[in-house]
């Protein structure tokens, strides 16, 4: 069980806390939220130098300009960027943008090959970190993925009551 | 290079401890109000003021919350009737002794310990003065409660005397602003960096010498509107190799090596060295933590992220330096 602690995994590189409020929202999605439409957005963090570590503190949600389908989830920059402007000021130019979410309509998230592709592609890009993460979460479980130049790798997978699997 | 000056603004905030400080300030009053009700009726009369750090601009908020705080006390005595400093500074720690947790005599000043209920303790350095002089001048009281005569002296001593040296280094104030957080960087990283018991770090006054004498601004100008861009990270780098580069070797014959040493007198009277106090080895130690810092300075230059820059600069100074990133574009997304 999570219970009111942050979530703390560790990977070969680098040390991830995911913050409860996060954690509660998604597990909140998982009972309340739909899954036959995808949602999704940008996952938002600072790097805490106090635990040299790296928190995931904020999530967008679906904006006016994405596309929700069955089977597909197309997020455009209008309105998670300026989230991400805000959130940056708002806390004194610390946080940044970590990856992306989204949602799967299926118990234990399995990435598809748009997926992959996609988080490659976005790691191509010029980021304040070198690491990104990408979160699904599934109708039971989510599962948590790291890419670093191109290179993918799981890092972890807990259902909704916050059992790790 | 990325540019982390408004970071470096941002630190600066955390970490000064400005004369306008409520929390000194409160501290300060507590015990200069029970030092007048307290003196003794044969005491001269006396007027208080602000010395050290504070007064110059350079003071920082200590790590624990051990404040230490420099008043110095103006007695209306003309040295020459009072052969015996020792009796002067007696008023002082008299009228303080049994209202605080100690009252010490020291060489230089009557240390008081304070604390109220469950407040951090705290201590204020009372430095004595004579200052109604047949020459105009100041004179401080030195001399503790058992010393010989020789020790018990009036040393020639103006405390106004290094803030005005300070402020005729440099015209434009907004330069000396510059000289200022340079030197409270300094402090923070020695904070950081040294066991500050005994004689293992320098001393905050002699990082403000180091820095009168190798301090250079910094700043890119506009030559429209004449305005100045000030660049902290370009002044202390440029600091921190002119202090490397001010030591010399030196053959200690205790430890039969040779050593990286420094000398660098106050700029004022009375001229000491402030680092006499220091062995060898103590300053071998403080050159090779000057070359580290330099070395992360170096390293930050090729960095081509604010975070990574930052990550070195926490390196050097703590986590009072903010891990701050450079504005995230998000781009678009495509999940399947």
């Amino acid at each position: 069980m999570l219970g009111k602690t942050n979530f703390k995994l560790k990977t070969s590189s680098m040390t991830i806390y995911i913050e409860e409020k996060i954690l509660s929202e998604i597990s909140n999605y998982q009972k309340q939220g739909q899954f036959e439409l995808e949602a999704g957005g940008i996952v938002v963090g600072y790097y805490d130098a106090v635990e040299s570590a790296l928190k995931i503190t904020d999530m967008t949600w679906p904006q006016i300009d994405d596309i929700r389908g069955r089977y597909r989830f197309i997020r455009k920059e209008a309105g998670h960027q300026e989230l991400m402007d805000r959130l940056w000021e708002q806390s004194g130019y610390k946080k940044s943008y970590l990856g992306e979410w989204h949602t799967h309509n299926q118990c234990r998230p399995i990435p598809s090959p748009i997926d992959y592709n996609n988080w490659r592609n976005i790691s191509e890009r010029h980021h304040n970190f070198n690491e990104q993460l990408f979160i699904i979460i599934g109708k039971i479980s989510s599962g948590i993925w790291m890419v670093k130049n191109r290179k993918i790798q799981k890092i972890e997978e807990w259902d909704n009551d916050g059992t790790i699997m | 290079m990325v540019n982390v000056q408004s970071e470096f603004f941002t630190f600066h905030n955390q970490i000064k401890l400005s004369e306008e400080n409520q929390e000194l300030r409160e501290k300060r009053d507590i015990l200069l109000n029970k030092l007048k009700k307290n003196i003794s009726d044969e005491a001269a009369s006396f007027t208080s003021f602000n010395q050290g750090s504070y007064a110059m601009g350079t003071g920082i908020k200590p790590n624990d919350g051990d404040f230490d705080i420099d008043v110095g006390l103006k007695f209306d005595i003309d040295h020459d009737d009072y052969p015996d400093p020792v009796q002067v500074k007696q008023w002082v720690k008299d009228a303080l002794d049994g209202h605080t947790k100690s009252v010490k005599i020291r060489r230089s000043c009557v240390t008081v310990t304070y604390q109220k209920d469950n407040d951090p303790i705290y201590h204020v350095d009372f430095a004595v003065y004579a200052a109604n002089n047949a020459d105009k001048q100041m004179y401080i009281a030195k001399g503790k409660e058992y010393s010989t005569d020789e020790y018990r002296i009036w040393q020639l001593s103006d405390p106004q005397e290094l803030l005005n040296y300070l402020n005729s280094l440099y015209d434009d104030s907004e330069d000396r602003a510059q000289f200022r957080r340079v030197v409270r960087y300094m402090k923070k990283w020695k904070n950081q960096h040294f066991n500050t018991s005994g004689n293992n770090a320098p001393t905050g006054i002699a990082l403000t010498a180091l820095a009168c004498s190798y301090f250079m601004p910094h700043y890119s100008k506009d030559f429209l509107t004449n305005k100045k861009t000030y660049d902290d990270f370009k002044a202390i780098k440029t600091l921190v190799n002119n202090i490397q580069n001010a030591f010399t070797l030196t053959w200690d014959s205790d430890d039969g090596c040779f050593y990286r040493t420094i000398t660098q007198a106050l700029p004022v009277q009375p001229r000491n060295n402030l680092f006499e106090k220091m062995t060898n080895k103590q300053m071998n130690n403080f050159y090779d933590q000057i070359c580290t810092m330099y070395s992360k300075f170096a390293e930050a230059e090729g960095k081509s992220k604010k975070l990574e820059v930052c990550q070195l600069m926490i390196d050097v100074f703590g986590e009072a330096f903010p891990a701050a990133v450079d504005r995230s574009y998000v781009g678009t997304s495509e999940s399947a």
